[in-house]
């Protein structure tokens, strides 16, 4: 029965779509039409009937066919089959009504064309009701972000029920009783608002954004959820807060914006991976979160390795910058086992859920968006000069009583003609040069989308560029995707997504420490002819001899000219896509089958210039000798094939609403890598000539292909249970099959439970003021983490060896092939184990105006694949890897939001902070792992700072005297004197009886030795605490946001400036020149002294820094052009912007900058445009 | 309706693609697994390939000077110094957190770890997986012979380095090793050598040459007895030696000293066992430690702490001392042949020109960090008998015959120049006391810088009291040197100590 669409849109847009786009798109066009008739009063209209006795359906049938009016009612009303009488003659609706009114006892209302039927619960009261005098108002709604029709909102007369819905294009007619009716408009995702009629007939109305809204909707794993329905740990972004960070690579549009989401800064250069720590570290070794885009799980071959063979092999390329971020539409992050255990094994360290940009029915809208930005590092280092450079080096040497090698010797000595004492100093040279100014920035982007009530599309195509603020590397990105939905019929739904990237990247070497290593008297340009290309070679001839390192230790490549002679290319292509059919046919049910795939392919092109010898001090600035212009390629390619199978049920029986999924999922993963290169006798002549050719000789050439295969198999379900929307309940089971195990441990099963109460339904809580909603939750978890060394489970042979044997020609001999057993298995690996407790709460204040969010979260992992420290006179290669780590991290994270509009005036903060307190909870043996700048240790945080403790610095014999008298410092004891660092002796080693368990390797107290047992705990790398701060102002057209970003409990190691110096690998730091001397009894930087011999620089507590900070991270103004002036320029929306990032950053840390010395500075123009 | 079926056609082969195909987490590894293993003649082959292979990690430069093994052997004696300021030089840094030493023990295990694997699986399967039982036999004797030439390493640095005679397969702590004590690593060597003498060849067939023979365990375990009567002052180790030494056969003095140390002449006929040291072009990657999977890793020997590479090395390569330098007859052709003409170093100290000849090593900076392919000659017929002329000094042998042995070492080195050289002139006969001397200064001329000699025999005559090091001039450019009788072992990585539960410290460490 039509009739009774009203009811069953509202059970469907409850409980089975809650998607905004489907209530706008795909019912908008009924509701509006049925909204917007004419309508006749019923007491007007008269009808002649002809009978005098009737049911109750015979009558409504009568009445429908014979008049324009609609009925609209429940079931019950109709399960009596009701006698009326009435008269049989010509009357009026009303008239017939107010007697089935009588002999039913049921109420009438008419409102414009329906008439809604009830049953009166009062026998006084049962009235045929009807709006008199109604006029009608007409109007369109648009949205604040363009200027665009908005489908699908809520236009309601407030206080009654009578209501309407606009169409396709914004447009809305109602019929409202008078002036001092209030129209109230609202829609998901908006502010809801109210208007009062008053005496106008049009009445255009623009909403605004719901920053806080309830009903926002949240991608969940497998689906999607109002906000106010979510159970588990869960924070979002979307399109416009992603818009304020200019980046290539979509996660730094999370950084600071999201509580419990680390992302680090890994400077200035374009393809650089930032770490991405969800709620802390949880494990030894792979500690990155699961990616899935549109719902394909991302994977890159080797990205979990530790050996630097295969990170060579991955290569430096953020694959995410391969993902353009003006695709995104929402970014999701699962932070507790709730959320993530239906990703099971891949989600110990939380996944990250990106959803892209789909197409809205209505006309073809496109939008542009274009931004153009320069990046500068703000700050270099301050070091010494020539002439100091040459005084410090003396004084080390003198101190030491050292002769200098007779390498760089005259270079020191004053009286030799290679004495470079005299020369201007060259540091400004190499800072300059190490650096690239105003590096560009820029994006452009097109996105048209559109589409009919069957099918939408959207189709974008982008070009981004990024030059890095440091020399050098350039990133060009090439992006097109296509995604399309259809229903092909009213059951079946089918769909595609697929994008398409193509980057460019050029590298060349950059200077060490931002240019400020080489010796200051080292050039770095030379256009005499001693120097090639306008760059100064490395080389120089001292003493008579040809010295590789010719401007002494400190010489440094002359890395521009390497830069000009060398190659580093990469080409990267990647291709996502995936396309999915959903199945409705059953009542409640849906299948959904999906395949997808993700293909990337990573090319390095290598072509080294026999004349970089030149400029190497490791070549002696010599020509490069028997290899020619050598080039290799290497291809670097993963396949990731996904298919998915899920079924899906929801039932809501009175207040028990059911949602039940189960999914089945098979992913197979291949890497392959493959290289080619001509490594020796090459005939190259240039780069652009490169090739290998098939008759060059093959001892000449090398080739070779690694490939592997991984395969996981998952089986999943979830059930989601609320009762009425206030008492939540969801349980999740997953079950995983991974090949990286071994027969007999491949499955594992992860289970996971959440609950939530909405105390805010309850009618104990309705009195509370300013309160609109307040939800408890918790959620506890297990899940897995399979990424460890591949077939560990199985002894590998290595046949790569080779052992050479036989007669010897020019000193080699035949190479033979030979085995290497490496390991053993290790049969009993399993996966490592993570859970996770959460408990919180989500709570709006006044309206939505005010969000808070706070919770507290427990993950321990256990189970950890340890690559374990064995003895190793078990004799294997790498160390076996075993399950037996504990990592606990737990910690609050609180978010809050509020905004407030003073007339014309918007205001909206934000706020988030995370704490974490990471602790290994065991640990192999407990036998402590890792060294100084990685220390594990039972109670400790995870690679911590492991040094010595010192007190200062020693200002006479006489402190030198007795400071030996009680200690020993191994190996420097013979060299103390004034100036050198106080060490403080602290602990010593355990006995075996002492060290039953391990454990008790370091024992606290005093044994009078300076040793390695003197080192502790000086400092962490995981920041204790971390959040950001949000700022925004709209007036009018304008809008301001301002963004600052926030971390601490945090160490970092800094020596630059505090070094003893010591002729050796670098130029010396400004501060060098408040070293201790006797004249200057400095407490902070040692004496100068050769080769170290007190050890003063061994890692210790006077390097290790408080790294906190508040950075001032962006700021973006943008005025959004008026209406009547983009109609005239045809377009709808128009917004330009100016932003900065990096303005300034606080911080106790000394360096230049707390978190990476290339950070750059900023500045953007753009504009966002839209037809 | 014909789309339709299409699209559920899509659904079936989506649900058979992906339901319980069990296939996508049953994947065997790319490559080989030990289970797989050892089938036939060819897999033993390549797995014993694979410990001469892993020879190489004594040799190999892995992108520092630092982390050459070669200061562990031969820094600490008089023979050659350096300033960098190493334990392994000035004794007073000596300590168990040196990384070297860490690594000299862990390569030293690796090894272990690949004979004990062979002798195990040809034990378990040799009578039938081997087409060719005398190549079992040849197999087992070289897998014998390299786990001894490790052990008898072991006890001269460590002395109480764990005795592992059976591959370790399981973590369960309590069965990490425990420190050996007295001579029991010497004493292994001894048993396996003689056993290995048995077993292996005479000779090889040329396209085989520097795999170890006969020749090669019955001088090793000369030596081993030699080493292991010095200190336990049994005279029947010394005669047990003899017969050994006796039993080298078909071997000669090269006419030229030099020979010993350049490419030309690699596996000559005074040759009993050398590093093969390869460039295997295009492969080999001198900065990547031996074995990570799917790397050759460096198969050349790092020589450049002789000739200051790389450029940027700093202090860290090593001169010949004075002492050394000047214990040679200037006239002695072995004084050129071991130093430069130019004393460069520090103005004073010599530069050494032994094995810092010949080609380099092809490959990424190979040149530029003198990485070479010139064998190092590990042990060679002169050691042999010189060993062979203290044996029968101590054992109250025929002095003639003993002196017969030391003048055949110098004769040579007098006739390794045209004309020949009047230095060094025969020795004639004199009391065994001072012929004994003779034996070990001879020692210290013929096979100076060459694997750790000179070191080990001081040590061996230190334990057994014969002299005191604490009195010997290092002759060292290093100001802190200082040694103490405990430095006579060197500590045993401090890690292991701390990961073996059996393990002990050497004392004082």
């Amino acid at each position: 029965m039509k009739r009774r669409i009203l009811y069953l849109l509202k059970m469907a847009s409850k409980n089975i779509f809650y998607g905004i786009m489907i209530q706008c798109v795909v019912f908008t066009g009924l509701l509006a039409s049925e909204g917007s008739a004419q309508s006749v009063s019923i007491d007007k209209a008269i009808v002649k009937i002809d009978k005098k006795s009737w049911t109750l359906s015979e009558i409504i049938s009568e009445l429908e066919s014979a008049t324009e009016y609609r009925f609209v009612f429940a079931d019950e009303v109709m399960q009596e089959e009701m006698l009326i009488s009435t008269d049989n003659k010509k009357q009026s609706v009303k008239r017939i009504l107010t007697d089935v009114a009588h002999d039913t006892g049921l109420r009438f209302r008419q409102i414009n064309n329906n008439i809604y039927i009830s049953k009166s619960e009062n026998q006084e009261n049962f009235l045929v009701q009807q709006y008199e005098q109604m006029t009608t108002v007409t109007g369109k709604v648009t949205s604040r972000d363009d200027t665009e029709g908005l489908p699908g909102v809520n236009v309601v007369i407030k206080g009654t029920t009578q209501g309407t819905v606009t169409d396709i294009s914004g447009n809305y007619s109602i019929d409202v009783p008078g002036p001092n009716a209030i129209l109230v408009f609202s829609s998901v995702g908006y502010i809801r608002e109210e208007v009062v009629v008053g005496n106008r007939s049009v009445i255009n109305f623009t909403m605004a954004p719901d920053v806080t809204a309830l009903e926002e909707i949240v991608v969940i794993g497998y689906g999607q959820r109002e906000r106010k329905d979510l159970t588990g740990a869960i924070s979002q972004i979307g399109a416009e807060e992603i818009s304020k960070q200019i980046a290539m690579s979509p996660e730094f549009a999370m950084q600071g914006r999201m509580s419990g989401v680390f992302v680090s800064n890994p400077g200035s250069s374009p393809t650089a991976r930032p770490n991405i720590r969800i709620r802390g570290e949880g494990t030894l070794g792979f500690n990155d979160p699961l990616y899935v885009i549109d719902g394909i799980p991302l994977y890159e071959g080797g990205a979990s390795s530790t050996a630097g063979r295969t990170q060579d092999q991955r290569g430096p390329i953020n694959v995410f910058a391969l993902i353009n971020p003006n695709d995104i539409e929402t970014i999701t992050v699962l932070k507790d086992a709730s959320a993530t255990a239906i990703y099971g094994v891949r989600a110990a360290n939380g996944v990250v859920l990106i959803t892209t940009k789909r197409g809205k029915s209505g006309k073809a809208k496109v939008d542009v968006s274009t931004n153009f930005g320069i990046q500068n590092v703000p700050r270099n280092y301050d070091m010494v000069n020539t002439q100091d450079y040459l005084m410090l080096s003396q004084e080390a040497l003198d101190n030491r009583n050292f002769t200098p090698p007779v390498q760089w010797r005259n270079l020191f000595d004053p009286n030799a003609n290679e004495f470079l004492g005299n020369s201007s100093t060259y540091t400004q040279d190499w800072q300059q040069a190490a650096l690239t100014q105003n590096a560009k920035i820029q994006d452009y982007s097109v996105n048209i989308s559109g589409g009919n009530e069957s099918s939408t599309y959207s189709v974008g195509v982008g070009y981004s560029s990024q030059e890095n603020a440091v020399h050098f590397s350039k990133f060009d990105r090439y992006s097109l995707s296509i995604n399309s939905d259809h229903k092909v019929t009213n059951w079946l739904r089918v769909g595609e997504t697929y994008r398409f990237i193509y980057a460019e990247n050029s590298e060349r070497p950059s200077a060490g420490n931002l240019g400020s290593n080489a010796a200051p008297w080292q050039p770095l340009y030379d256009n005499t002819a001693n120097g090639l290309l306008g760059y100064a070679r490395t080389n120089a001839v001292v003493g008579g001899a040809n010295r590789p390192a010719g401007f002494g230790p400190a010489t440094q490549n002359n890395f521009r000219a390497l830069g000009d002679l060398n190659y580093n290319e990469r080409q990267l292509i990647r291709n996502i896509g995936a396309l999915y059919a959903e199945a409705t046919f059953l009542k409640n049910f849906r299948i959904r089958g999906s395949y997808s795939f993700d293909y990337s392919n990573n090319r390095r092109e290598v072509f080294e210039d026999i004349r970089t010898g030149l400029f190497q001090v490791a070549q002696g600035g010599q020509l490069l000798t028997g290899q020619g212009n050598t080039y290799g390629v290497r291809n670097n390619e993963n396949i990731n094939l996904v298919g998915e199978l899920l079924i899906g049920y929801n039932k809501s029986i009175n207040n028990h609403n059911f949602d039940i999924i189960a999914n089945v999922m098979d992913q197979r993963v291949y890497w392959n890598v493959s290289q080619q290169a001509i490594i020796a006798n090459s005939p190259l002549s240039t780069w652009d000539q490169r090739r290998i050719e098939e008759g060059w000789f093959p001892t000449d050439k090398n080739n070779h292909l690694e490939r592997s295969i991984t395969g996981l198999l998952g089986y999943m379900g979830r059930l989601s249970y609320n009762y009425d929307r206030k008492y939540y309940l969801d349980a999740t089971i997953r079950r995983d099959g991974s090949s990286r195990f071994g027969p007999g441990y491949k499955w594992g099963t992860f289970p996971s439970f959440a609950a939530a109460w909405r105390v805010s339904q309850e009618s104990f809580m309705q009195g509370i003021a300013g309160l609109s909603d307040f939800k408890i939750r918790a959620g506890w978890g297990v899940i897995g983490n399979q990424e460890t060394a591949e077939f560990a489970f199985l002894s590998q042979i290595n046949v790569n060896p080779k052992a050479a044997f036989g007669p010897s020609i020019n000193g080699n001999s035949t190479v033979n092939y030979a085995a290497g057993l490496l390991n053993f298995p290790t049969a009993n690996l399993s996966w490592e184990t993570s859970t996770t407790t959460n408990i919180g709460f989500d709570s709006e204040w006044f309206g939505g105006k005010l969000r808070f969010t706070a919770e507290y979260y427990h993950r321990l992992t256990d189970g950890i694949l340890q690559n374990i420290p064995i003895p190793q006179v078990v004799g294997i290669v790498p160390s076996p890897v075993l399950n037996l780590a504990e990592v606990s991290n737990q910690g609050f994270e609180i978010e809050a939001f509020y905004n407030t509009k003073i007339g014309e005036l918007g205001l909206n903060a934000g706020f988030n902070l995370t704490t974490v307190r990471n602790r290994v909870e065991s640990i192999y043996n407990n036998v402590p792992q890792g060294s100084e700048r990685n220390r594990v240790e039972v109670g400790h945080p995870m690679n911590f700072f492991w040094g010595f403790t010192t007190a200062g610095i020693f200002q006479t014999q006489e402190e030198v005297n007795a400071w030996k008298a009680e200690n020993n410092h191994i190996g420097a004891q013979a060299t103390k004197a004034p100036g050198d660092v106080i060490y403080v002796d602290i602990a010593r080693p355990a006995t075996s009886q002492e060290n039953v368990s391990g454990a008790n390797w370091q024992i606290f107290e005093p044994n009078g030795i300076i040793d390695d047992f003197d080192r502790r705990y000086i400092g962490k790398q995981i920041p204790g605490y971390y959040g950001g701060i949000s700022l925004g102002a709209d007036y009018k057209r304008f809008d301001l946001n301002l963004f600052f970003r926030y971390t601490g409990d945090v160490q970092r190691e800094f020596s630059l400036p505090y070094l003893g110096i010591q002729v050796g690998g670098t130029n010396y730091h400004a501060n060098s020149l408040n070293r201790w001397t006797p004249d200057n009894p400095s407490n902070t930087v040692p004496r100068a002294i050769q080769q170290d011999p007190s050890r003063n620089n061994i890692f210790s507590d006077r390097f290790v820094w408080d790294a906190g900070f508040l950075r001032f991270q962006n700021f973006q103004l943008g005025y959004t052009i008026a209406p009547n002036t983009l109609q005239r320029m045809g377009m709808s929306n128009a917004r330009v912007f100016i932003m900065g990032q990096n303005l300034f950053v606080l911080s106790p840390f000394p360096d230049l900058d707390p978190e990476n010395i290339t950070t750059p500075r900023v500045f953007t123009i753009g504009a966002n445009i839209s037809f | 309706m014909k789309k339709i079926s299409i699209i559920l056609l899509f659904f079936v082969s989506l649900f058979i693609h992906s339901a319980c195909n069990e296939d996508t987490v049953n994947i065997d590894p790319i490559g080989y697994t030990e289970a797989g293993f050892f089938q036939g003649d060819s897999d033993f082959q390549w797995a014993v390939n694979g410990i001469y292979h892993s020879l190489g990690g004594y040799y190999a430069f892995l992108g520092d000077p630092n982390r050459a093994l070669m200061a562990i052997s031969m820094l600490p004696s008089d023979d050659l110094t350096t300033r960098a300021n190493w334990g392994e030089e000035n004794f007073v840094a000596l300590q168990g957190g040196i990384e070297r030493i860490s690594r000299f023990y862990h390569q030293s295990y690796r090894m272990i770890q690949r004979c004990n694997t062979v002798l195990q699986y040809i034990e378990e399967r040799g009578e039938t997986a081997y087409v060719d039982q005398q190549l079992k036999n040849f197999h087992k004797g070289e897998a014998l012979f390299l786990r001894s030439w490790v052990n008898f390493m072991l006890w001269n640095v460590f002395e109480t380095a764990p005795l592992v005679t059976e591959r370790i397969a399981r973590l369960d702590g309590s069965e990490f090793p425990p420190n050996s004590t007295g001579t029991q690593l010497l004493d292994q060597a001894i048993t396996d050598l003689a056993e290995a003498a048995n077993l292996l060849p005479v000779s090889w067939p040329n396209a085989s040459l520097g795999r170890v023979t006969k020749n090669s365990a019955h001088g090793l375990r000369g030596k081993a007895l030699v080493f292991r009567g010095t200190v336990t002052n049994n005279l029947a180790d010394f005669s047990a030696a003899i017969t050994d030494f006796n039993a080298v056969s078909g071997r000669s003095l090269v006419p030229n000293y030099a020979h010993n140390f350049v490419v030309e002449h690699e596996n000559n006929s005074e040759s009993l066992f050398e590093y093969q040291a390869n460039n295997s072009l295009g492969n080999a990657n001198p900065f990547v430690e031996r074995d990570d999977f799917a790397v050759i890793g460096e198969m050349g020997a790092y020589w450049g702490a002789f000739d200051a590479r790389p450029a940027w090395a700093n202090e860290r390569w090593y001169a010949g001392t004075q002492s050394l330098f000047n214990a040679y007859n200037a006239a002695d052709p072995r004084r050129s042949a071991v130093f430069r003409p130019n004393p460069v170093f520090n103005g004073t100290n010599p530069n050494i020109a032994k094995y810092v000849q010949g080609p380099f090593i092809q490959g990424p900076q190979g040149p530029g960090n003198g990485i070479f392919v010139n064998n190092p000659r590990i042990l060679r017929l002169a050691d042999v008998m010189l060993l062979h002329a203290e044996a029968i000094i101590r054992t109250g042998g025929d002095l003639n015959q003993a002196l017969g042995l030391i003048n055949a070492v110098r004769t040579r080195a007098r006739n390794s120049v045209t004309p020949s050289s009047a230095e060094p002139a025969d020795r004639v006969i004199a009391d065994a006391t001072t012929m004994l001397e003779w034996v070990f200064e001879e020692r210290r001329l013929e096979l100076a810088v060459e694997e750790g000699h000179r070191w080990w025999d001081l040590c061996r005559r230190h334990r057994a009291g014969e002299i005191d090091l604490k009195d010997l001039n290092f002759s060292s450019i290093n100001p802190d040197l200082n040694f103490q009788n405990h430095n006579i072992r060197y500590p045993l990585p401090n890690n292991e100590v701390i990961q073996n539960p059996n393990l002990a410290q050497n004392p004082n460490y």
